[in-house]
């Protein structure tokens, strides 16, 4: 009984801690703007945002938006990450493969997505190619580097000792390099679905006709604040959610560990 | 020995360093605003004129407040000690009064500088004058008209009238569509918040259409939609005349005109101030009156000139220019018709659910700095 009420206090205090910081910056934000410490045409208040989110739910605008964005980026990191990976793996097994791509890995991996988006719409038009291609494109470069590091990360007296016992390349491969390798990749992919968030949004302030991303732009064309900000929140909602899905996801899966 | 030499060697050049950056430091003051214009980085520049400063007994004497007659004008200027920032959008006027040097000539005995930053569009001058970091700009009514509602602390204090061909809905010939009931379940684009967007949903309101629900509407930049139309990322275009005369000048005769801005009442160019600035120094917007209509005057009787200065100004060949000319400034618009337009424009964009409030015309119009001017 006497453990059930302090685990219960400790749960309490814990959900207060999470929560202090960001209850504590939205009291004071509300505060600044009621008193005009702060513009509202520059800040709107939590009040504001909230009542510009609830008016894009009432014009069906907020759900139609989220969906585009994130099936937009699920499109893009799927085939993305697919393809990161195989590649990733090959460049980490076969060192020929390595040679023949090192050049080519070490020139364009630098350049910064977000300079590209001009040139996916130029070459795939406006249309929503263009934007699962930038998806398609950041998330393979994360991935690729992480299964490629990971998978050369692989401690080589593992393998040795397995081919001292006989054990063939395909066995060795997914017996011993892939699970060794598996956290690696995961961190690539953790990282590819967060930068996905960004360069989705970049790609629809750029040409869409819906979407976050979409929605953020034309509200700054109106002056809409408020409207801007619900897009602002909702960037940083999606990375949160994914986030958490991912770190779930990491817990069960590495639990051999 | 050798440490005391090292260590005044050391004290001089502190000193040194100290006094250059004070000096630096203490530049010419500010009065309305900051010198910065703070606008989206990648798409503004600004150019700074620096009026010459007074001689310091003409200082101390004008320094009394007294209303002091300005010879280049003949209208009072009491303000002095300002940076003014004047936003523009390739309006023409700017580039004629800056080759001519007439803000030197006015505002340089009051030591004010002007400082001219060039925009895209009208809602980036928006962003800046809600931030307070412009004073004076030139814009499109909706833009003008979400400033006022969104609490941009602005008034609309004059306006030029454009030719309503200036503003045009443009198709390719190849799409087939010939008006704009054949836009519907088309591929439309143009940048939201300025003047074009307002062409197309009241284009496509006249015909029963809606922009959000009958065609696939995109935002471009405004500089590339005659790019975006001739490549085919889009059926249709809501974008300035002149641009699309310019691809059809060199890849042919490639597009048609469905619409253009004629009975829309949109075709007005405003002259927005920050009010805060104006109701400071009414003196300073006059006198910019003053100087806009001189450079008026001045495209009338030395059009080839003044083609050939914005022409440089602008990077455009003067062919283009010279288009742009004889469809922009056709002259002031008068208070009543200015508010009147302003009124149905107001409703057109609340009945829109462009606005989320209807602000009254009064508080978006302010003839006061026009009529201290031209007297009218």
């Amino acid at each position: 009984m006497e453990e059930n009420r302090t685990g219960i206090k400790k749960e309490i205090v814990n959900f207060i801690v999470l929560i202090a910081l960001p209850v504590t910056i939205c009291a004071l934000w509300q505060i600044s703007t009621t008193h005009g410490w702060i513009k509202t045409s520059i800040l709107p208040s939590p009040r504001f945002v909230l009542d510009s989110a609830i008016s894009l739910q009432k014009k069906g605008l907020l759900w139609m938006d989220i969906s585009a964005s994130l099936t937009r980026i699920a499109k893009g990191f799927l085939l993305g990450a697919v393809i990161g990976i195989i590649v990733g793996s090959l460049i980490g097994i076969f060192p020929m493969f390595d040679r023949f791509t090192k050049i080519f890995v070490a020139v364009f991996r630098p350049i910064p997505i977000i300079a590209l988006i001009p040139f996916f719409i130029l070459w795939l038009g406006i249309g929503e190619e263009s934007k699962i291609a930038v998806i398609v494109i950041g998330t393979f470069w994360a991935t690729l580097i992480n299964t490629m590091d990971g998978i050369k990360g692989v401690d080589r007296k593992l393998i040795e000792m397995a081919e001292i016992f006989g054990k063939s390349k395909w066995e060795i491969i997914r017996y011993i390099i892939f699970p060794y390798a598996f956290p690696a990749i995961f961190t690539g992919i953790r990282i590819a679905i967060t930068a996905s968030i960004g360069y989705v949004i970049t790609a629809e302030m750029i040409a869409a006709s819906v979407g976050v991303g979409y929605r953020i732009m034309y509200a700054r064309n109106m002056a809409q604040p408020g409207i801007m900000f619900v897009g602002v929140i909702e960037i940083g909602l999606f990375g949160l959610v994914i986030d958490l899905i991912i770190l779930k996801l990491q817990k069960k899966l590495f639990s051999y560990r | 020995m050798r440490k005391n030499t090292m260590k005044k060697i050391i004290s001089i050049m502190l000193f040194a360093t100290l006094s250059v950056s004070l000096l630096a430091c203490g530049n010419s003051a500010t009065g309305g605003n900051k010198s910065d214009a703070a606008t989206n980085d990648d798409n503004t520049q600004a150019e700074t004129t620096e009026a010459a400063s007074a001689e310091q007994e003409e200082k101390e004497t004008d320094t009394d407040t007294s209303d002091t007659e300005n010879a280049a004008t003949d209208i009072p200027l009491t303000s002095s000690d300002l940076n003014v920032v004047v936003g523009e959008q390739a309006y023409m006027l700017v580039p004629i009064i800056l080759d001519q040097g007439w803000f030197d000539e006015v505002f340089g005995p009051n030591n004010i500088s002007i400082e001219v930053a060039k925009f895209n569009n009208g809602p980036e001058m928006i962003e800046s004058f809600t931030a307070d970091k412009l004073d004076i700009g030139f814009m499109g009514m909706q833009p003008a008209i979400s400033g006022v509602v969104n609490d941009a602390g602005i008034s609309v204090i004059a306006s030029f009238l454009d030719s309503p061909s200036n503003i045009v809905i443009e198709t390719r010939k190849d799409t087939g569509i010939t008006s704009v009931k054949d836009l519907k379940g088309k591929t439309v684009g143009t940048a939201i918040g300025c003047n074009t967007y307002s062409l197309i949903v009241k284009a496509l309101e006249e015909e029963g259409l809606s922009v959000d629900k009958d065609v696939n509407f995109v935002n471009l930049d405004l500089s590339t939609v005659a790019t975006a139309l001739e490549s085919g990322e889009v059926d249709a275009v809501a974008g300035y005349a002149v641009q699309f005369e310019q691809i059809a000048d060199m890849d042919g005769d490639i597009f048609y005109t469905i619409k253009d801005a004629t009975g829309y009442g949109i075709s007005e160019d405003l002259i927005v101030a920050r009010k805060e600035f104006a109701s400071e120094h009414p003196d300073v917007v006059a006198n910019l009156f003053v100087l806009f209509q001189r450079a008026i005057d001045f495209i009338e009787e030395n059009r080839d000139e003044a083609i050939s200065i914005t022409a440089q100004y602008y990077g455009h060949d003067e062919a283009f220019e010279e288009s742009r000319f004889e469809r922009e400034i056709h002259g002031w618009i008068d208070e009543e018709t200015l508010t009147k337009d302003i009124d149905g424009f107001i409703q057109f964009m609340y009945d829109g659910e462009l606005i989320p409030t209807r602000p009254d015309v009064q508080d978006a119009v302010d003839f006061t700095y026009f009529k201290k001017a031209f007297g009218e």
